[in-house]
């Protein structure tokens, strides 16, 4: 299985590279074989990879510890479930899966390109290609995966132990293939602009990416910090940590690039700005893959430093020269003709949604570096903590959902003062009855009204644009459902949108319940002792000792009340590896919309007492909730478009139903 | 020993394929964004500028002299498009009507003519539009040479 593996890696290199040249070259020379036999590479590449992945999956499965990154990242005790997942489990492997995903993206990217974007399709592949032949590069000559040992071990070192959680399956895949995947919607652009093609043809394939890869990418967000609630037993799930903070800037940049490109489709506006956040955004996903490959910045799960970082910082100097060569060069002829006509408008929303978002990108970026930037001045690496992130991120962040409920309000180009109060009346009214009755209800802290006052405003603006469309369809005859099925019908972008505006609330009231609301008690108990948090009753009922040849696992028994109602029995589950020194919880959590009651084990005593953690978080259930609603948001907004004939609103206004042809 | 044969073939199949499109007669390319396609998206743009506007006057968000003011001119750009991109449709046909004449031969004793129901390009020995399947009117003989009358605007 390695030498099959090596056989491949190689061969997979010499595609990617063949493919990268000969595109350009095939391009140059308006060579049709070429650039045909190119293509060929280019769906060739999965394949080749696919078997070279699918070896080192067997060599985990087979336990072939003559394969030294098996030896070190699997042991014959390890839960044989998680062997199938193991080869993302360190650098080597994560590479050759990285470069596998990518391999999928970029030939699903050509397979499905428009034809109007032949011109530049081979540009595109030639950037893609180079992307998969740096991969494949570093990953075949610095960090080979198939690399064997003179003498098989009796036995591997073992994975990881905060790695054998479900999270393992989703998590880290999405998130590699999110950040490597920035790098499809960017090459379309690019390679739009190398050809020198004026026309906005490559922005609806960009766009379209983008929200695959900000999907993508937001869900392995939101699963990493379910993973980090659930296992590392801090109660939390969004530590500022450098690894979640270099995922999350790219995934703000592209959501300002899949709203400012809708603009530059309907009205021509903010081509270059539109660009030169795509490359931003591929920027700080190159970035991020940099940082997790040992770079300088420490960080609870990146890979440790190594010299590899480097070889990656080398590649983002690379990229980022090329782009700005590219944009200085082509930037005159990209300028836009159309301007903004009054800050009251739709477009202008998202011009400031799009400052908003990249304020914040700079902010956790100036936080990721400052250990970098404060070891070079004053010699001594500070690293920036969550409570910076919150107090100048928090104000940025809350303004963003300001805009996000304002902005769908206004039409395009224009709105008079009229329009706006009338439309903002009722999100308005929703804002002010919401945090008024939360304040009767004993919420006191003025800025989580504040906050909770702006969810509803956005839920209202989201739910009066609704009702107002419908209604409008269902006076020309429509009945109610049919009516919001083909007003959502009639522009999936938009109202696909609204439904992720709706998942962003979801997140931001389980942040703004949890972080203004939670409540924590550490104690320590006996066996049929009890403690009481927020309303809540904890019987601690006893331990039972499992022993396993890497580990010994605790578990810790207990029932939950909440007042006098029974909630039933709760485990809370705590493993010790002797060989590792490391410990691995599971919390026990019972979730309802409400509230979570929470409860780890953070240490067991020798007298057979155990110390526990017990928290009260509200709403933190929304934000596992949002993950779903974003999806199916993201869905329709990509589902593909029914062109309706064009015809007069104002004749159906006056109730004739006049279609005026046009064509 | 396997593995090296298996990643043998796999790499001779890959050679295989890759060479494949060398040896095959020249291909065409694949079309370039034409005029014509980006005349398309300019039309495709303009109509969502008009759904659109609808959408926010049924609304009510736009004011009823600032929707008709912007309707027609909306509709203007789109009449304006739909005009170039016919006359592009127009000259298409005039050359394919040119190439069609060219490849029959010496043009004495075939003329090319367009198709009446689809407007296409067909051969006067053709009895059957290629195009579109209609029966194909003799042509008259004193009308040589393409489009009838239209020389003079290609």
């Amino acid at each position: 299985m390695a030498e099959l593996g090596t056989v491949t890696l190689h061969l997979a290199l010499v595609l990617a590279l063949y493919a990268g040249a000969g595109s350009v070259a095939g391009k140059l020379r308006s060579s049709s074989s070429l650039l045909l036999s190119v293509r060929r590479a280019t769906y060739l590449l999965p394949v080749v990879l696919a078997v070279a992945t699918l070896s080192l999956v067997a060599a985990f499965v087979r336990h072939d510890f003559r394969v030294e990154y098996v030896a070190r990242h699997s042991s014959l005790a390890m839960d044989p479930i998680y062997t199938w997942v193991a080869l993302y489990a360190g650098n080597e492997g994560s590479l050759l899966f990285i470069a596998f995903a990518f391999s999928l993206l970029s030939a699903a990217a050509l397979a499905l390109a428009s034809r109007s974007l032949a011109g530049s399709l081979p540009y595109t592949n030639a950037i893609l290609a180079g992307v998969s032949a740096f991969v494949l590069g570093v990953t075949a000559f610095l960090a080979n995966p198939f690399q064997t040992l003179p003498v098989a071990p009796p036995d591997g070192q073992g994975i990881n132990p905060l790695l054998t959680h479900p999270g393992m399956f989703v998590h880290p895949p999405l998130l590699m293939i999110g950040l490597i995947g920035v790098s499809v919607p960017y090459a379309i652009a690019v390679g739009a602009l190398l050809t020198g093609d004026r026309s906005d043809a490559w922005v609806d394939q960009a766009r379209t990416w983008s929200l695959v890869v900000w999907a993508i990418l937001g869900s392995g967000l939101l699963l990493g910090a379910w993973w980090a609630y659930t296992i590392l037993g801090w109660g939390g799930y969004w530590g500022w940590d450098p690894i979640e903070n270099v995922a999350l800037m790219p995934w703000l940049v592209l959501t300002g690039f899949v709203h400012t490109v809708m603009v530059q489709k309907r009205r021509g506006m903010f081509g270059l700005w539109n660009l030169v956040l795509i490359a931003i955004a591929f920027t700080l996903a190159l970035f991020g893959i940099f940082i997790n490959r040992g770079g300088p910045v420490p960080s609870v799960h990146s890979f440790g430093a190594s010299t590899l970082g480097w070889v990656f910082l080398a590649f983002l100097a690379f990229s980022v020269a090329f782009s700005l060569v590219v944009l200085l060069v082509r930037a005159p002829a990209l300028r836009g003709t159309a301007a903004l006509e009054f800050h009251f408008s739709r477009e202008a929303a998202f011009l400031f949604n799009n400052l908003l978002l990249l304020g914040v990108a700079l902010v956790t970026l100036w936080g990721v570096v400052y250990p970098l930037v404060s070891q070079m001045v004053r010699g001594v690496a500070v690293t920036v903590g969550a409570p910076f992130y919150n107090q100048v991120n928090g104000p940025l962040f809350l303004a963003l959902v300001f805009l996000m409920g304002v902005g769908p309000l206004l039409p395009w180009r224009h709105a008079s003062w009229a329009v706006v109060r009338r439309a903002i009346q009722v999100p308005g009214l929703a804002a002010v009855l919401a945090a008024s009755l939360l304040a009767l209800v004993g919420v006191r802290q003025p800025v989580a009204l504040f906050a909770f006052g702006l969810c509803a405003f956005v839920v209202a603006g989201v739910l009066q644009e609704w009702a107002r469309g419908t209604w409008v369809r269902h006076r020309r005859g429509q009945n109610l459902v049919a009516a919001f099925a083909s007003l959502v019908g009639a522009n999936r972008p938009r109202y696909g949108g609204y439904i992720v505006h709706l998942a962003i609330v979801m997140v931001a009231l389980g942040v703004i319940g949890s972080s203004f609301y939670g409540t924590q008690r550490d104690v320590v108990l006996a066996a049929g002792e009890q403690v009481s948090v927020g309303g809540y009753t904890v019987i601690y009922r006893g331990t039972r000792v499992e022993t396993h040849p890497d580990r010994t696992e605790f578990f810790h028994h207990l029932q939950g009340m909440k007042g006098q109602r029974d909630l039933g029995p709760l485990v809370a589950w705590r493993a010790f590896y002797p060989d590792r020194r490391m410990a691995s919880t599971r919390a026990a959590i019972r979730s309802t919309p409400v509230e979570d009651l929470y409860v780890v084990s953070t240490e067991s005593l020798e007298d057979g007492r155990v110390v526990f953690r017990v928290m009260v978080k509200p709403l933190v259930w929304w934000i596992w909730m949002a993950g779903p609603v974003m999806i199916l948001g993201t869905l329709v907004s990509l589902w593909p478009q029914r062109r309706p004939l064009v015809e007069s609103a104002a004749g159906a206004k006056r109730a004739a139903v006049s279609a005026v042809p046009v064509e | 020993m396997m593995a090296l044969v298996v990643g043998g073939v796999l790499a001779v199949v890959c050679v295989v394929l890759l060479v494949l499109p060398f040896r095959r007669r020249a291909t065409v390319l694949l079309p370039e964004g034409s005029p014509a396609q980006a005349l398309e998206r300019q039309r495709e743009a303009a109509y969502e500028e008009v759904r659109t506007l609808n959408q926010d006057y049924l609304l009510g968000d736009v004011p009823q002299e600032q929707y008709e003011a912007r309707l027609q001119v909306y509709r203007l750009r789109a009449a304006r498009l739909l005009q170039q991109l016919d006359d592009l449709q127009e000259l298409d046909r005039q050359w394919e009507a040119r190439i069609a004449t060219f490849r029959a031969g010496d043009g004495a004793t075939t003329t090319a003519v367009i198709c009446q129901e689809c407007g296409g390009a067909v051969s006067s020995r053709d009895v059957q539009c290629p195009h579109c399947g209609s029966a194909i009117a003799p042509a008259d003989p004193t009308d040589r040479g393409g489009p009838a009358g239209k020389e003079g605007n290609a």
